[in-house]
C-alpha cells in the first residue's frame, strides 16, 4: 500500500461478518465486500469484472469467493481470477479490527475511480 | 424559481403547471394520462441494452423541483441581443417564454411560433394532431414524466409552401439549483414548408444541479423540409435526458445535428422515421466528452415506407475519464423496399482514461435493399501529433487540430456557413477551456 | 436395415432427413430430474466430484431463467419436459468400423464417415444419441503422445487432466443451457496435444441424433499444450421429425502459449432441432485460437464462438457462414475478450437469409484497461434473397483501453441484378447464377475448410438454394 497514511472507516461491528460469509458496504463511493475466512478479514471489490455481479453476494469457497450471475471465481486474498468468465483481477483493500469493530481502508484512486463526478 | 432542497413530484404539480399557463382542458387530461403512465411505469430493464451502460435511477425526479410557470408568457417582446439575422427567436428562462419574436414577413405569412400551452388553445387542431405523436407518453417513464410536466415549452408551425430562408433560434436556460426543466418542442413544417431551426440548451454559464428532461418532436408533412441543429451545452452538474424523433412524410426530408458538450450525465434517444415513400434523413452527431461526463447516445432510423434514405454520422472524442456509449440502429421494415441507410460512429481517446461502447445495429427485413455501418474506436495518432510538432506547434496545439480534423468530416456536411461557424465556436470554446495539460 | 421413409417430412430436400428404426440398451424417461441425472451419473460410474458438479449444475439450471435477449418466441417454446434427455445405444464403443452394430454403421456410412477417414483425418469419433459409438486415432499420432477419445473415456482414463480443465473456461453458472448440459452431459470428445506435437490431420468427430425428442449433450475439451498445433472438426446431422430435438453442447478450448488450435464446425441439423451451444476457449501468450464455424441447418441455432485472449500476443480469429432458410433463424455471432497486452483479433462473419430465413450477427468485442497495442477488426456481410428474409447485425464494442485499434464494418444487401444479368449473359441459369453468387460470397469461409469439406458444404449450398428461382 501507499506509504501516506490510511484512512480507516468503521464500516460494521465485527460479530456483523461471521466466519464463511460477506457482508458488502459503500465507503467513499466505492462497493464493498468484506468476507471472514478461518476468522481472518478480507476486503475486496463489490464488482464481478466480467459483468458487474454482485461479488458479495456470492458464495465463499475458502478463499475463492463466486460471483453469483456467471460463476466467476477470485481469490479474496490477491484479487486473482480463479474461474473464468473473468479474466481481470478485483481490486483488494486494506481491512483492520480494533474493538469490535471491522474498518476498511480505501485508497484515493480506488474513491476517484468509483466517483461518478456527480456532486448530486 | 425558487426550489427546496427535498421534494416529491406529484400530480399536484402536473394541476399547477396547468393552472398557471392557463391550458385547455383537453390538455390538462393529456397530461395526467402521461403522469399515470409514468408513475406505474418501472424503471427501464437495465438487461434491455439502450440501459445497459446508464442508470436510470439518475434520471428519477427525487432531490428536484419541477419548474413551473409563474404567469402566462409576455406577448411578442424581442429579445435584446438578437444572433446574426434570424427569422424568428424564443427565449424560455426557468420555463417561462420571456421574450419571443418573429420577423414580420414570415408572421404575415403564417409562421406560428409560441408557448406550446397557448398554441394548446389557439391552434388546437394543429397541436392536438401532433402532440406526442413521434414522442409520447407512451415511448418510456421519462418521456411520459415530460409529458406530465413540460413548461415553457415552444411550439412552431411553417405553413404550407413557406419557405423561411433565414434561421430560428431558441433557447432553453435555466439556472435555478434542484430544478427539474422539461423542455418540450413541437415542430410542425407543412406540405412543401422548409425551415432552419437552431436550438439551444443551457444554464447560462452557471453550474446549478438541474435534472433535464427534453422532448423533441416534429411532423414533416410531404415534400418539407428541415435543417435542425440541436447544441446540448449544459453546465458541469446537470444531468440531461432527451428524446428527439420527426416523421418524415412522403419525399419529406430532414437534417439533423446534435453537438454534445455539456451536461454531468447525459442520455440522448436521437431518431427520425420514414413513414412516407422517398423520405431523406440525415443525421450528424458531434460529441466531446472530458472531466467525467457521461454520453449516452442512441440513434435510430427506422424505414417504414420504400424508396427512403438514411445517413448517419456520430462522431465522439473523449478525455479526462469521460465515457461515451452509442447505440443505434437501422431498421428497414418489410413494407420498405428499396432503401438506401448508412451508419457510421467514430470513437477518438485522447487519453487512457475514458471509455467508449460502441453497439450498432442494423435490423433488415426487406431483400431489396443497401445497407452499410462501421464503427472504430481508436487512440490519437502520435505521428500526427509528432509531426504537427515539427512544424512549431505545441502539443495542445496539435491535438487540438487533430480533434477539429476528426470532426471536421461531420461538420463538413453542414451546408449553411454561419451555422457551421456558429458550432465550431462552441466545440472551440470547450476545446480551449480544457483542464486538461 | 433398410432406411424408413418420413412419413412427415418437411424438408424434402435435407438428405440427412432419414432415421433408423429405434433402438436402445437405456433410455431415460422423459423430461429431467435429480433421478435422471443421478442415472446418468451412475451408469458411467463417474468419481463422486462429477456427480456432484452435474448435481450442482441441475440446481442451477432449474434457478436460472431463460435468456431474456434473442429469439424469445422460438426459446420460450422449448417443452424441456417432452425431451429424452440420455439414451445409450450400444453396449460397448468400437475402435475397429466392423464392431460398430450394423444399423449405426450403415447411418454413418451414408454420412460417408469411414470413408472420409481413410481419405485424410488422422482420427475419427462418432457419437449417435448421448454416446460415442466408433472411435479410432492413427497409431503414429498416438504414439506422439496425442489423446483423442470421447469425454467419458477421457474422465475415466486421464481423470486429473480432465479434472484440471474442465468446466474452468464454462462454469454451469454461465448459462441456462450451459448449466443443463453440465448436468446431463454425455459424449463429446477429450483431446489433448503434448507440447510441441503438430497433428498435421484433422481430428473429426461426427454427431448424429437418431430418435425424435432426443436430447444431445456432448461435451468437449480440447488442450493444445505449448507450442502444439491441432485442428479439430465436427459435423453434425439428424432426421426431420415433425417434433423438436434440443442439441446443446459445451465446448471448451484451451490453446497453451505458442498453440495453435483450430475448430471447425459444419452444423447441418435437420430443421427441427434447436442448437444451443456454448463454445469458449482461451488463449494464452502467443497463442493462436481459431473457430470457423458454418450453420446451414435447425430451427434456431445460438451460437456465439469466444476466445478469450489471457496472454500477450495472443491471436483469436472468428470465421463463420450463416444460412438461413424458410422457418430458420440462425442467431450466430462471435465474441472476442482482449486482455492482455499486443494481442489481436479478426472476426469475418458471412449471412444468408433466404426465402423467409432469419440470420442475425450477434457479436462482442470487449477490451480491458491494459491490453494496449491491441487490434480488433470485425466484418460482417449480409445477403438476402427472396422475400421475407431478415437479417439482423447486433454488435457490441466495449472499449476501456486508449491504445488500441477496434473496427467494425458491416454491409447488407441482396445479390447484384448487374451480376446476375452478367453471369447469365455468360450462359448461366438463373439458379446457376445465384449458386454461383452465393459460392462466391461464402468463399472466404470454404477456402478454410479441407477439400472435402469445401466440396460437400458447397453441395448443401446448392441444395439449399435449389428452387429459389421462380
Amino acid at each position: 500500500m501507499s506509504t501516506t497514511t490510511q484512512t480507516w472507516v468503521e464500516v460494521a461491528a465485527s460479530d456483523a461478518i461471521p466466519d464463511g460469509e460477506a457482508r458488502t458496504f459503500t465507503v467513499g463511493g466505492v462497493r464493498i465486500a468484506v468476507a471472514r475466512v478461518e476468522g481472518e478479514l478480507f476486503a475486496v471489490q463489490d464488482l464481478c469484472t466480467h459483468d458487474d455481479g454482485p461479488l458479495g453476494e456470492g458464495q465463499l469457497q475458502g478463499h475463492a469467493i463466486q460471483c453469483p450471475r456467471h460463476g466467476a471465481q477470485f481469490d479474496i486474498r490477491t484479487g486473482e481470477v480463479l474461474l473464468m468468465p473473468a479474466l481481470v483481477p478485483i481490486d483488494t483493500f486494506p481491512v483492520q479490527e480494533q474493538d469490535g469493530k471491522v474498518q476498511v481502508s480505501v485508497p484515493e484512486a480506488a474513491r476517484a475511480a468509483a466517483d461518478s463526478g456527480d456532486d448530486w | 424559481m425558487q426550489a427546496t432542497a427535498q421534494s416529491s413530484v406529484s400530480s399536484d404539480h402536473v394541476r399547477a403547471i396547468v393552472q398557471a399557463a392557463g391550458e385547455p382542458e383537453w390538455l390538462a387530461q393529456w397530461r395526467h394520462a402521461a403522469w399515470d403512465i409514468y408513475s406505474a411505469a418501472p424503471l427501464p430493464d437495465r438487461v434491455a441494452h439502450l440501459w445497459r451502460y446508464s442508470k436510470p435511477e439518475k434520471f428519477l425526479p427525487d432531490r428536484i423541483t419541477p419548474l413551473v410557470p409563474n404567469g402566462t408568457a409576455p406577448e411578442g417582446a424581442a429579445p435584446d441581443d438578437l444572433p446574426g439575422d434570424p427569422a424568428a427567436v424564443a427565449v424560455v428562462e426557468d420555463a417561462v417564454l420571456q421574450s419571443c419574436w418573429v420577423d414580420p414577413t414570415c408572421r404575415d405569412a403564417g409562421v406560428v411560433l409560441m408557448d406550446l400551452g397557448t398554441a394548446a388553445r389557439q391552434h388546437e387542431d394543429l397541436v392536438r394532431a401532433h402532440l406526442g405523436t413521434a414522442a409520447g407518453a407512451d415511448s418510456g417513464k421519462f418521456e411520459a414524466l415530460n409529458a406530465a410536466l413540460f413548461a415553457g415549452g415552444l411550439f412552431l408551425y411553417v405553413p404550407r409552401n413557406v419557405k423561411v430562408d433565414k434561421p430560428i433560434h431558441l433557447f432553453q436556460r435555466t439556472r435555478a439549483d434542484l430544478a427539474g426543466l422539461f423542455a418540450r418542442l413541437l415542430i410542425v413544417v407543412d406540405e412543401g414548408a422548409e425551415v432552419t431551426l437552431f436550438d439551444e440548451y443551457s444554464n447560462d454559464g452557471e453550474d446549478p444541479r438541474v435534472l433535464a428532461n427534453s422532448v423533441v418532436e416534429g411532423a414533416l408533412l410531404p415534400n418539407s423540409r428541415l435543417s435542425y441543429f440541436n447544441v446540448q451545452r449544459w453546465g458541469d452538474r446537470t444531468r440531461s435526458h432527451a428524446r428527439q424523433r420527426f416523421l418524415l412524410q412522403r419525399d419529406a426530408s430532414v437534417t439533423t445535428v446534435n453537438i454534445g458538450l455539456g451536461g454531468q450525465y447525459n442520455k440522448a434517444d436521437l431518431g427520425n422515421v420514414q413513414q412516407g415513400g422517398n423520405a431523406q434523413a440525415e443525421m450528424i452527431g458531434v460529441i466531446f466528452g472530458g472531466n467525467r461526463q457521461h454520453f449516452d447516445n442512441h440513434t435510430e432510423h427506422v424505414h417504414e415506407a420504400g424508396n427512403s434514405f438514411s445517413d448517419m454520422d456520430f462522431k465522439v472524442v473523449l478525455e479526462d475519464q469521460a465515457r461515451s456509449v452509442y447505440t443505434g440502429l437501422i431498421r428497414i421494415d418489410r413494407s420498405a423496399p428499396n432503401c438506401e441507410a448508412y451508419q457510421e460512429n467514430r470513437n477518438l481517446m485522447l487519453d487512457p482514461t475514458c471509455r467508449a461502447e460502441s453497439i450498432p445495429e442494423l435490423e433488415i427485413l426487406n431483400e431489396e435493399v443497401r445497407c452499410t455501418h462501421g464503427a472504430t474506436v481508436g487512440p490519437i495518432d502520435e505521428e500526427q501529433i509528432y509531426y504537427l510538432r515539427t512544424r512549431g506547434l505545441r502539443e495542445s496545439e496539435a491535438e487540438r487540430l487533430i480533434v477539429e480534423g476528426f470532426f471536421g468530416p461531420a461538420m463538413d456536411r453542414i451546408a449553411d456557413d454561419e451555422i457551421r461557424d456558429l458550432l465550431w465556436g462552441y466545440i472551440d470554446a470547450k476545446l480551449a477551456g480544457r483542464t486538461r495539460r | 436395415m433398410s432406411t424408413q421413409p418420413n412419413d412427415l417430412n418437411i424438408n424434402d430436400e435435407y438428405k440427412y432427413g432419414f432415421h433408423d428404426p429405434e433402438v436402445s440398451v437405456y433410455k431415460a424417461e422423459r423430461g429431467l430430474s435429480v433421478d435422471v441425472v443421478r442415472d446418468i451419473s451412475a451408469m458411467k460410474k463417474e468419481p463422486k466430484w462429477m456427480t456432484d458438479f452435474r448435481l450442482r449444475s441441475f440446481d442451477i439450471f432449474e434457478s436460472k431463467p431463460m435468456p431474456r435477449w434473442g429469439n424469445q418466441e422460438l426459446l420460450n417454446s422449448i417443452d424441456f419436459d417432452e425431451i429424452y434427455y440420455y439414451l445409450k445405444p450400444t453396449e460397448q464403443q468400437g475402435t475397429s468400423w466392423d464392431d460398430v452394430p450394423e444399423y449405426i454403421k450403415n447411418t454413418f456410412e451414408k454420412l460417408g464417415i469411414p470413408q472420409a477417414e481413410r481419405k485424410f483425418l488422422a482420427g475419427v469419433s462418432a457419437q449417435y444419441e448421448s454416446e460415442v459409438v466408433y472411435h479410432s486415432l492413427q497409431k503414429e499420432i498416438e504414439e506422439q503422445g496425442v489423446i483423442f477419445t470421447d469425454m467419458d473415456t477421457g474422465l475415466r482414463e486421464h481423470e486429473e487432466l480432465v479434472k484440471k480443465y474442465f468446466a474452468k473456461l464454462i462454469p454451469p453458472e454461465d448459462n441456462k443451457f450451459a448449466a443443463l448440459n453440465s448436468a446431463v452431459w454425455s459424449g463429446g470428445s477429450f483431446v489433448y496435444v503434448p507440447p510441441g506435437v503438430e497433428v498435421t490431420m484433422p481430428l473429426q468427430a461426427y454427431f448424429r441424433i437418431n430418435t425424435e425428442n432426443m436430447g444431445q449433450f456432448e461435451r468437449t475439451l480440447i488442450i493444445a499444450d505449448e507450442g502444439s498445433r491441432v485442428h479439430y472438426i465436427e459435423g453434425c446431422t439428424a432426421p426431420t421429425y415433425v417434433s423438436d430435438a434440443l442439441h446443446s453442447a459445451v465446448v471448451e478450448l484451451v490453446a497453451l502459449p505458442g498453440a495453435h488450435l483450430r475448430y471447425t464446425t459444419i452444423q447441418n441439423w435437420s430443421k427441427n432441432v434447436y442448437n444451443l451451444v456454448t463454445k469458449r476457449a482461451v488463449a494464452h501468450e502467443n497463442a493462436t485460437v481459431e473457430w470457423v464455424d458454418g450453420n446451414l441447418g435447425s430451427k434456431l441455432t445460438m451460437k456465439f464462438p469466444c476466445v478469450n485472449l489471457v496472454g500477450e500476443g495472443a491471436h483469436g480469429e472468428i470465421l463463420s457462414v450463416a444460412f438461413s432458410n424458410e422457418g430458420q433463424h440462425q442467431d450466430a455471432g462471435a465474441k472476442i475478450y482482449h486482455a492482455a497486452p499486443r494481442t489481436t483479433s479478426r472476426i469475418t462473419s458471412k449471412s444468408i437469409s433466404k426465402d423467409g430465413g432469419r440470420s442475425s450477427y450477434r457479436g462482442m468485442v470487449k477490451v480491458y484497461p491494459g491490453a494496449v497495442g491491441s487490434k480488433v477488426h470485425v466484418e460482417c456481410d449480409a445477403l438476402l434473397m427472396g422475400t421475407g428474409s431478415r437479417s439482423d447485425t447486433y454488435p457490441t464494442m466495449e472499449v476501456a483501453e486508449e491504445q488500441v485499434q477496434v473496427e467494425h464494418e458491416a454491409r447488407v444487401s441482396k445479390v447484384g441484378d448487374e451480376q446476375l444479368f452478367y453471369l447469365m449473359s455468360r450462359g448461366l441459369t438463373e439458379e446457376e447464377a445465384l449458386v454461383m453468387v452465393v459460392n462466391g460470397f461464402i468463399e472466404p469461409f470454404v477456402k478454410e475448410l479441407p477439400m472435402e469439406y469445401a466440396v460437400e458444404l458447397n453441395r448443401l449450398i446448392q441444395l439449399e438454394m435449389e428452387g429459389s428461382v421462380g
